[in-house]
């Protein structure tokens, strides 16, 4: 299997119990770090043309903006109406306890 | 303050104006804001409907039912924001809130939620915007729109044909598939619900539910109609979020009563944002606002001014 790990951020950067928006290439990722560990997703939501970076994120569970579906952030369950399709998560882990990075494969 | 009318395309977003940290600690729902708006809602609707009580064989009857009436078209504002889900931290609490007001004020709940997310998404475009409220192009439109006939029109319009299972046109392109089955069975429950109430008012000759809610329901709708007009009619038709829509800076009792939908720009902004963020946003946002509004006869005279010259 190809990985493909890539700096996404610094982890002073991202606060606890929050989400925010990362950019690599044509990626456009939603960071969330919760109780200390870092997911990501893909920021587009499933159902429709809304960034869930600007939802809203309560405990595991990002709310899309547009009509509030609801995702969980660790596993990409998609898990109320109108969201039927997951949303996909990207692995996530630590170097040298500073940066954050991501694997895109 | 008008703005020319103008098609510009900006991709302009609140994050890109207020730091994501800040954004996100506004973000958090509170229910004892929640509730405690609720409790001056229900409150103002308490003592005046006690007022209209005590006024309904004498000549402030039309009055109390006009200042009594204000508060049950207000419950569209709390409406408004359990339909945006943001007002209580559980869904099924703001749901459940969004259909009693819904049912109290006509207003299907799931229908407006569909319409009003399009709003949204498509704020002042003049082909895609389901809730555009257009500039008058006379001063006799203006007038006319808020005699709030134009309004029921609208609902007649949209209300029929969900009984008769028909999704226009114009709203198959926001509620989806799977939800216009809820559209039509929430007109029709609407329907039955009012009808019942219809046959017991004249089984037990009773004129409750007209005096203290059909009746003030209608005599206040022009006022409520007043308000929408000011949240985007006269601003510019483009998609900057600093200009397509109006903030009217209001006294703090009326804000209660309108749940702070008064700052309707920084709502625009955020529809993510409860409502009791929008005063903090407001402050980080207003000196980038373009047209704000001091209180509603300014902001009236914005739209009017509005109006081509020779129309007036
Ligand atoms: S766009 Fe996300 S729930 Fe519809």
């Amino acid at each position: 299997m190809l990985d493909k790990w890539i700096k996404i951020a610094n982890i002073a950067d991202v606060e606890e119990d929050e989400v925010m928006l990362v950019t690599s290439g044509n990626y456009s990722l939603a960071l969330y770090k919760i109780k200390g560990e870092f997911y990501a997703t893909d920021n587009i939501c499933t159902h429709g043309n809304a960034c869930l970076t600007e939802g809203y994120l309560d405990g595991n569970i990002i709310e899309c903006p547009k009509h509030q579906g609801r995702f969980n952030v660790k596993t990409g369950k998609a898990l109320c109406s109108p969201v039927t399709i997951d949303i996909k998560t990207y692995p996530c882990r630590l170097k040298n306890m500073s940066e954050v990075e991501v694997n895109l494969f | 303050m008008i703005k020319e009318i103008n098609n510009k395309e900006v991709n302009l977003k609140v994050q890109d104006i207020v730091p994501r940290k800040i954004l996100n600690k506004m973000m958090k729902r509170s229910n004892t804001s929640a509730l405690l708006f609720l409790c001056i809602h229900l409150t103002y609707l308490a003592v005046t409907g006690y007022g209209l009580y005590l006024a309904i064989d004498t000549s402030w009857w039309l009055m109390m039912s006009i200042i009594y009436g204000l508060g049950i078209v207000h419950l569209f504002s709390p409406q408004h924001e359990f339909s945006h889900r943001t007002a209580f931290k559980n869904r099924w609490v703001n749901d459940f809130f969004g259909w009693t007001f819904g049912l109290i004020i006509a207003l299907p709940p799931v229908f407006f939620r569909w319409e009003h997310t399009d709003h949204h998404s498509y704020t002042q475009d003049i082909e895609k915007d389901p809730e555009l409220i257009p500039t008058p192009s006379s001063f006799l439109t203006y007038l006319w729109y808020i005699t709030s006939v134009p309004y029921w029109m609208g609902f007649f319009k949209s209300f029929i044909p969900h009984l008769l299972a028909i999704i226009p046109e114009k709203e198959a392109v926001f509620i989806p598939d799977t939800e216009r089955w809820k559209v039509i069975w929430e007109a029709r429950f609407m329907l039955i619900l009012y009808s019942t109430i219809a046959y017991l008012s004249l089984y037990y000759n009773s004129t409750i539910a007209v005096e203290y809610w059909l009746l003030p329901r209608l005599i206040a709708e022009p006022l409520m109609r007043m308000v929408r007009y000011t949240e985007h009619a006269g601003c510019p038709l483009n998609n900057n979020i600093l200009e397509n829509t109006r903030t009217t800076l209001v006294s703090a009792p009326y804000r209660w009563l309108a749940w702070n939908m008064p700052y309707h720009a920084e709502h625009h902004m955020a529809p993510s944002l409860p409502f009791h963020a929008l005063p903090e946003l407001h402050e980080h946002v207003k000196d980038k606002l373009v047209g704000t509004a001091n209180g509603f006869i300014h902001a009236h005279l914005d739209i009017i001014r509005a109006i081509p010259v020779n129309k007036i």
